[in-house]
């Protein structure tokens, strides 16, 4: 770690650009650290930069600053450094300095990385989507990178985490901040798991917006390709997007009912030339040019009937199990289309959901599990 | 007598005369002043009873007419209200033809130390001092074993009281034969048998009645033929109006049976108030002595009017969310009884439960486990009953689209959390059932369901009641949801086959270990609506189905 790109990242308005211009001009960063006002005037800082400059170069103590990282195992990187993960490098502003805890080395070994993305509020759809895609990249070993937050972002950890799989979570806040709160324990077992939480932003950083967008950078920039599984119109995934797009990667976006609030920012995308996907094969094939097309069976979990022993199902039970598909139904259609007694029903779908035939996906709405 | 000396007596024989006249003198007044004493200026005593939460205690008042100026003086701890009785008792006394003594009257509340409120010693002060003054005869009525008690108007008229029915509790309870009320408190009073209760419309007719001059009935009640006359059945929230909704419908006559609370919690505009309001409609008739308790409850918080003169219908209370803490678990310096009594043997509706103050909430959890509450205020502790129904009503969240398929949550993950916290574990751990209602889009419901009405739904509520009501008529209990821990062992006993299921659920269905009671109490409930002696699978499965979901 050079203490130099250290201490120029943490002054307002400076970035990578900005460190290799001053190299440029300087012939070194030390030099420019021990520059003067004018030099720096020179060199076209306006006064506030400089006053900053100066300012915190005042209070600057190189070792006690590592020794507070240390203290909260987090390691440090500047692009400098040969451990700085290559593919980040190739983004046009890279963070100048990253700081993550866990382990980045399988970000080098596993050499795919794929961005999961989606919405913080998504519905049943958005989860199932996630899950089952998510479960064929581990199964292909390939890492996915996501932000961390709520909804679709948790959900691709968590299946990694599951599954004991390396996952790197990108955060929008210093690494000592845990945002969102409810995620603590989920963030500590990606550590646990190999995996990696990394952020651009030093400690104390807090959770403002803008910060999340900087992030949503990183998320692309990380990534050989992007998913999007739902996404608002308005939402920070469509700045995923966007990044990813400036960054030369694909966009894949993973249609949904153009009725769903939950996808009229899926559905934007693919209207203005995102890669429209149906099955996570085609990410594979699309990136890393691998698996045959011509086998995708994707919609295997949706229309293919599953070998389920139905040999222990009533008359009753097999009328229910019949009238349960794919898309949720809610108990009252299933009272009066049954034609049974409530009771009985009630009785009918706890033993389902039990065996793990059927789910609740809220609202008494009921749906078969693939 | 006079005593006069003879003049040839020798002087020492004189001044013996003069000695033995002083004494004789001295006699003479004191015999004259005793005999005053005792037939006119007389301390008299009246017995009237004073309510302390639900309970009475006697309150004997005693006055004393003394030489002095003109003043009426009351001591024994009077609060405001009783101490501006002396100017209706004055005028009133006025108005009826009464001469108010010229004289210093003081009157005591005895015991001294407990605190009395109210308007109902109007009538016992006043009958107090008529007595003291000699206006009423003490020989012709014997008021030791009567209790008068009400309040006058400035004419004489008497007017309502709160708390009556405790008042004839206590008479009857020790010995009081006669209880003279105000004639609108006649029919609460009346519940109580054993006790001659007169209703009195006047002063002048109670003074008429003391001094044998014209006699008033005591007040005849035929409550049975009251009680039939009663219409139980509210029409307007009858389940055959509420279309579809089957699966919370089930769940209310589930929690009607056993007295289970019940949480209804879904968007707006899902019908979870309808379905609350209509639980009254299958609830059983209450038994005399429910009638009773919840009366009395109503007298003490001033509830009962000519219109409702006595309880007959299971209250239904729905208190607004900005209820006080004191509103609704009961409280004031003079403890009252909160909403939650007031919803005794009926049903507390809470709508919009996590839009209710944290204090509230928590304040419920002793009554929720107790059935009764206790109100402790530094100069006394009291105890009302609680013993209620609780059906609650929440959105999932702010917004109230929080987990709907169709419409998106607008709240942050933050604003979620938040308010699902508001219901504390231990208070969600207290509500058996919790009952998820959608939206329903009513369309695709078919026309021709004919949803069943409320009278055959009581009628199978009944049937259960009467089962529990059998098992549980040693163990002082009436409900299945108030089973203790050793009756739970003993009531609901499950064979391998439940064993296995419930097993089952707690890994599959993320149940909490103290899930665990809570349900075998509902499957109990359940099971009795098969009339099973046993807790079978089926009935497990049903209640796992009214769980907490996470």
């Amino acid at each position: 770690m050079d203490k130099y790109v250290f201490f120029f990242s943490t002054v307002y308005k400076i970035g990578l650009k900005t460190i290799l211009k001053l190299i440029e001009f300087f012939g070194s960063l030390e030099i420019a650290f021990n520059a003067d006002e004018n030099g720096f005037k020179k060199f076209g800082f306006n006064d506030f930069i400089i006053k900053d400059i100066f300012n915190k170069k005042k209070i600057f103590n190189f070792d006690e600053e590592i020794l507070k990282y240390e203290k909260l195992n987090i390691n440090i990187l500047s692009y400098f450094d040969n451990d700085y993960p290559s593919i980040l490098k190739k983004i046009p502003d890279a963070p100048a300095v990253i700081f993550y805890k866990g382990n980045l080395n399988n970000l080098n070994n596993f050499n795919k990385t794929i961005g999961v993305v989606g919405s913080r509020d998504c519905s049943d759809y958005g989860v199932s989507v996630t899950k089952d895609f998510c479960e064929y990249f581990i199964s292909n070993n390939i890492i996915t990178v996501s932000g961390g937050a709520a909804g679709i972002d948790s959900i691709s950890h968590e299946v990694s985490i599951s599954k004991n799989f390396p996952t790197i979570s990108v955060m929008g806040t210093g690494l000592d901040v845990v945002y969102p709160a409810k995620n603590k324990i989920l963030f500590q077992k990606i550590i646990e798991n190999n995996g990696v939480i990394i952020s651009e932003f030093p400690i104390g950083t807090q959770g403002l917006p803008q910060n999340f967008i900087r992030r949503n950078r990183i998320i692309a920039g990380l990534s050989s390709g992007v998913l999007i599984v739902e996404a608002g119109l308005k939402s920070g995934t469509m700045t995923t997007a966007e990044f990813a797009i400036n960054q030369n990667k694909n966009v894949f976006v993973v249609p949904g009912s153009i009725y769903s609030p939950f996808s009229e920012g899926a559905n934007y995308l693919i209207k203005n030339g995102a890669i429209f996907v149906t099955n996570p094969k085609e990410i594979n094939e699309m990136i890393w040019g691998v698996g045959n097309v011509q086998n995708v069976n994707v919609g295997a979990h949706c229309n293919a009937p599953l070998p389920i022993d139905l040999s222990w199902m009533g008359i009753d039970e097999k009328i229910v199990f019949d009238l349960i598909l794919y898309k949720p139904k809610n108990i009252e259609n299933i009272v009066v289309e049954s034609k049974l007694n409530i009771g009985k029903i009630n009785f009918i779908l706890i033993m389902f959901e039990i065996k793990g035939l059927i789910i609740n996906v809220g609202g008494m709405n009921y749906r078969r599990v693939n | 007598m006079f005593v006069t000396g003879r003049l040839n007596l020798p002087s020492s024989r004189r001044n013996c005369h003069l000695f033995v006249g002083v004494f004789i003198y001295y006699y003479i007044f004191l015999f004259w002043s005793i005999l005053f004493l005792t037939l006119f200026i007389m301390i008299s005593k009246i017995y009237s009873c004073a309510v302390i939460g639900l309970d009475s205690r006697l309150v004997e008042i005693e006055s004393d007419i003394d030489f002095g100026f003109q003043k009426i003086s009351i001591v024994g701890l009077p609060d405001v209200s009783v101490n501006e009785s002396k100017d209706r008792i004055s005028s009133a006394l006025k108005n009826s033809g009464f001469d108010l003594p010229r004289n210093k009257i003081t009157i005591n509340l005895a015991p001294a130390n407990i605190h009395k409120a109210g308007t109902l010693y109007d009538l016992p002060i006043a009958l107090s001092i008529l007595l003291a003054n000699g206006q009423l005869k003490r020989k012709s009525f014997d008021f030791s074993k009567s209790l008068f008690v009400g309040e006058l108007s400035l004419n004489g008229d008497l007017r309502k009281v709160n708390g009556v029915l405790s008042c004839a509790i206590f008479a009857r309870e020790n010995g009081y034969e006669n209880l003279f009320i105000p004639e609108q408190n006649a029919q609460e009073a009346a519940l109580v048998e054993g006790v001659n209760v007169y209703p009195i419309s006047n002063l002048n007719h109670l003074i008429d009645h003391l001094l044998n001059k014209t006699i008033i009935e005591s007040f005849k009640f035929d409550k049975y033929s009251y009680f039939d006359s009663i219409n139980l059945m509210d029409d307007s929230f009858d389940f055959k109006y509420i279309k579809g909704q089957n699966h919370a419908k089930r769940a209310l006559e589930i929690a009607a049976a056993g007295a289970h609370n019940i949480l209804f919690y879904g968007p707006p505009g899902s019908g979870k108030t309808m379905l609350a309001r209509s639980i009254v409609t299958i609830l059983p008739k209450m038994s005399e002595e429910e009638i009773l308790e919840v009366s009395r409850v109503h007298s003490v918080a001033g509830l009962l009017n000519d219109k409702q003169p006595i309880i007959i219908k299971r209250p239904f209370r729905s208190p607004h969310h900005s209820g006080s803490c004191a509103s609704i678990v009961g409280g004031g310096s003079n403890p009252k009884p909160g909403e939650i009594s007031l919803a005794h043997r009926g049903v507390l509706f809470l709508d919009e439960f996590p839009e209710f103050s944290k204090t509230v909430l928590e304040s419920l959890r002793q009554p929720l486990e107790d059935g009764f509450v206790t109100i402790s205020r530094a100069t006394r502790t009291l105890e009302f009953p609680a013993n209620f129904i609780l059906v609650a009503s929440s959105n999932p969240c702010s917004c109230g689209f929080f987990g709907d398929s169709e419409k998106k949550c607008s709240c942050s993950q933050l604003q979620i959390l938040k308010y699902k916290n508001k219901i504390s574990g231990p208070i969600a751990d207290r509500i058996d059932m919790h009952v998820e209602v959608p939206r329903i889009n009513f369309d695709e419901l078919s026309d021709n369901n004919l949803s069943e009405d409320s009278a055959s739904v009581k009628n199978r509520v009944e049937a259960v009641i009467d089962i529990q009501k059998n098992r549980f008529k040693n163990f002082g209990i009436i409900n299945n949801s108030e089973m203790k821990n050793k009756h739970v062992k003993e009531f609901c006993k499950l064979d391998n086959q439940c064993l296995e299921l419930l097993k089952d659920a707690v890994m599959s269905l993320n149940l909490s270990g103290r899930a665990y009671n809570r349900i075998l109490k509902l499957a109990r409930t359940i099971a009795d609506f098969d009339n099973s002696e046993n807790i079978k699978m089926n009935h497990i499965a049903e209640a796992l189905q009214y769980r907490r979901k996470e």
